[in-house]
């Protein structure tokens, strides 16, 4: 006989023993807490507004928590070339150039004359006289090259008269550039003669961003001209009289920017000739300053610290100086981004003081120089810190510079 | 088929009376202890939060058109001699779906960051229009004993923004004790 009592009981036991085992396994490791986060958010207006400045051009937008401010860097750029000749033969050459109107303008003149009894005498433009640079005259006395200069020639059209000695089959051509330092703008000149295919001339450059004219002169318009690496033709002259090999050619090519060091002008001739080069280096404007692009306006009583981080860019190797800085009577300048030779040197500022009363003003001010007429782009945070704090806010301000 | 009858109604029977009970004794005791995992003030606890061990209210702002970061509004200490895992789910958020206030609001975006300044985590609420994109829950991560982490906070507004507006969170931090 089974004993139900018994069986239930123990059937009973078990399925208590069950579900504790149940419950105790569900349980074991499952335990939880929950912590509540309850962050509340509220749009509020910025306490620290951007303003316009005086120099350059600038757009704020909404709020005043972001800028663009467009400048230009200077950098040489050629403007423009003339050239002539003189025929079998004559005293003088002369030809029309027109000038741009440019910043910072400078007009090289380079001359060729076959006799090298005869030198140029005096070089005009218009009303404006040239200085004389260089002269490089070849050894049997075949050929003989002269450089000039003007500095600040006027706009528009006018005719460049070159006076000579004596007669004498002579080309001249004259190129204006502009970007140009107008006080002592020559870095370096040098010239050279010989009788090859391949004449040149190195020159040492100090100036970074520096531009090179070099003036070739043959004694025979028979051999043509091919130009060294890097380098454009500005002018090819040949005067007429006579047979090919008396006369002359006068060639003009340039290249730039350029950096410091050894710098060499080169061409190759379609055969062995006798020739005169001369080159002559010239230096860039300086950085154009501007005083001041923005203006950071503190709009309550709290004091903050603000700098510039530059987050990222777009053709940075042509600024040879990109400085943005803060600058205050109270404070004086603090350099916070800086690119010197197309790279960073400060990409982030130190921390710098906008303290209260409400409108306190601090500026921000541009200095720009660059090796190339092309557009570079420096995005810039403008982060404004609580002091003694980590919050910060970030500003985007966009630096545009032609 | 009897058999089984009888045995079933047996089996009623005793499970019904009282005599065929154990009385099994269960004695749980409740301690009151510190939670393993609590919130603390960071160097940023913005001014007017309430940050207690279980429960913060971090009142952030948002500027338009410029983002704001809060580097360290808000520890999360694990005091424990053992390491607990944790994770973030998010609850609720005010204004809701398709109210125009939502606009107002670019990005509201929490960091968790371990005590060696490794980023964890992310956890962002983003809008399109008049919408919340809500976070997905975190995973599990595992906050090693006596280890502070910070939640770090960006908020972003568009330019077009109105001040005033408020969007208020609730955050789960789940802890596994």
């Amino acid at each position: 006989m089974l004993d139900f009592r018994s069986v239930s009981r123990s059937l009973c036991l078990l399925t208590s023993i069950l579900v504790l085992l149940l419950s105790i396994s569900s349980t074991y490791g499952s335990a939880y807490s929950y912590l509540s986060l309850e962050p509340k958010v509220t749009v509020t207006s910025p306490p620290v507004f951007l303003q316009a400045g005086t120099a350059g051009s600038s757009v704020i937008y909404a709020y005043n928590t972001s800028a663009r401010v467009s400048t230009a860097a200077p950098s040489v750029a050629f403007d423009a070339v003339g050239s002539g000749n003189n025929g079998g033969g004559s005293a003088s050459v002369s030809w029309s150039h027109t000038t741009g109107s440019g910043p910072n303008r400078i007009m090289i003149v380079g001359v060729s004359i076959r006799i090298t009894t005869v030198s140029v005498s005096s070089i005009t433009y218009g009303a404006q006289s040239l200085t004389f640079i260089r002269a490089d005259t070849h050894a049997s006395a075949t050929i003989r090259s002269e450089l000039w200069y003007l500095i600040a020639p006027a706009s528009g059209t006018a005719t460049v008269t070159m006076t000579l000695s004596g007669t004498s089959m002579a080309t001249g051509g004259s190129c204006t550039y502009t970007g140009v330092a107008q006080t002592s703008p020559l870095d370096v000149n040098g010239g050279g003669t010989g009788k090859s295919a391949s004449p040149s001339q190195s020159v040492t450059v100090s100036t970074q961003s520096s531009w090179l004219l070099g003036h070739l002169a043959i004694s025979s318009s028979s051999k043509t001209v091919s130009e060294g690496s890097s380098q454009t033709m500005r002018w090819d002259q040949v005067t007429t009289g006579g047979n090919p090999q008396d006369r002359n050619r006068g060639h003009g090519s340039d290249k730039g920017p350029v950096g410091t060091g050894s710098q060499t002008m080169s061409w190759t001739l379609s055969g062995s000739e006798d020739w005169a080069v001369s080159v002559v280096a010239f230096k860039p404007a300086g950085s154009s300053n501007y005083n001041y692009v923005l203006k950071i306006v503190n709009k309550v009583s709290d004091s903050w610290k603000i700098r510039l981080k530059a987050y990222s860019n777009s053709s940075l190797s042509r600024l040879n100086n990109c400085t943005i800085y803060f600058r205050s009577s109270a404070d004086g300048t603090s350099r916070q981004i800086y690119i010197q030779n197309g790279a960073y040197v400060n990409q982030t500022g130190p921390w710098y003081d906008l303290p209260g009363p409400i409108n306190t003003e601090r500026y921000i001010v541009v200095s720009l120089q660059a090796n190339n007429s092309q557009v570079s782009y420096v995005y810039v945070y403008l982060e404004i810190l609580i002091p003694n704090k980590t919050t910060y806010a970030q500003y985007v301000i966009t630096f545009e510079i032609t | 088929m009897k058999l089984v009858t009888l045995l079933l109604t047996s089996l009623l029977i005793a499970s019904a009376s009282a005599a065929v009970y154990y009385s099994l004794t269960w004695q749980p005791r409740v301690t009151t202890t510190a939670l393993s995992v609590q919130f603390s003030t960071g160097d940023d606890t913005p001014a007017g939060s309430t940050v207690n061990p279980s429960w913060a209210r971090l009142l952030l702002k948002s500027y338009p058109n410029a983002t704001l970061t809060y580097d360290e509004p808000l520890n999360i200490t694990n005091s424990d001699t053992a390491a607990h895992s944790m994770r973030l789910r998010h609850v609720t958020i005010t204004p809701a779906n398709g109210n125009a206030d939502v606009g107002n609001f670019t990005r509201i975006k929490f960091y968790l960051i371990a005590q060696n300044g490794t980023q964890i985590t992310t956890f962002e609420y983003t809008t399109t229009g008049n919408n919340w994109n809500t976070p997905a829950t975190t995973s599990y991560y595992s906050v090693p004993a006596s280890q502070k982490w910070v939640l770090k906070a960006e908020t972003l507004s568009p330019a077009t923004a109105s001040t005033s507006i408020q969007a208020n969170i609730q955050i789960s931090l789940d802890v596994q004790e």
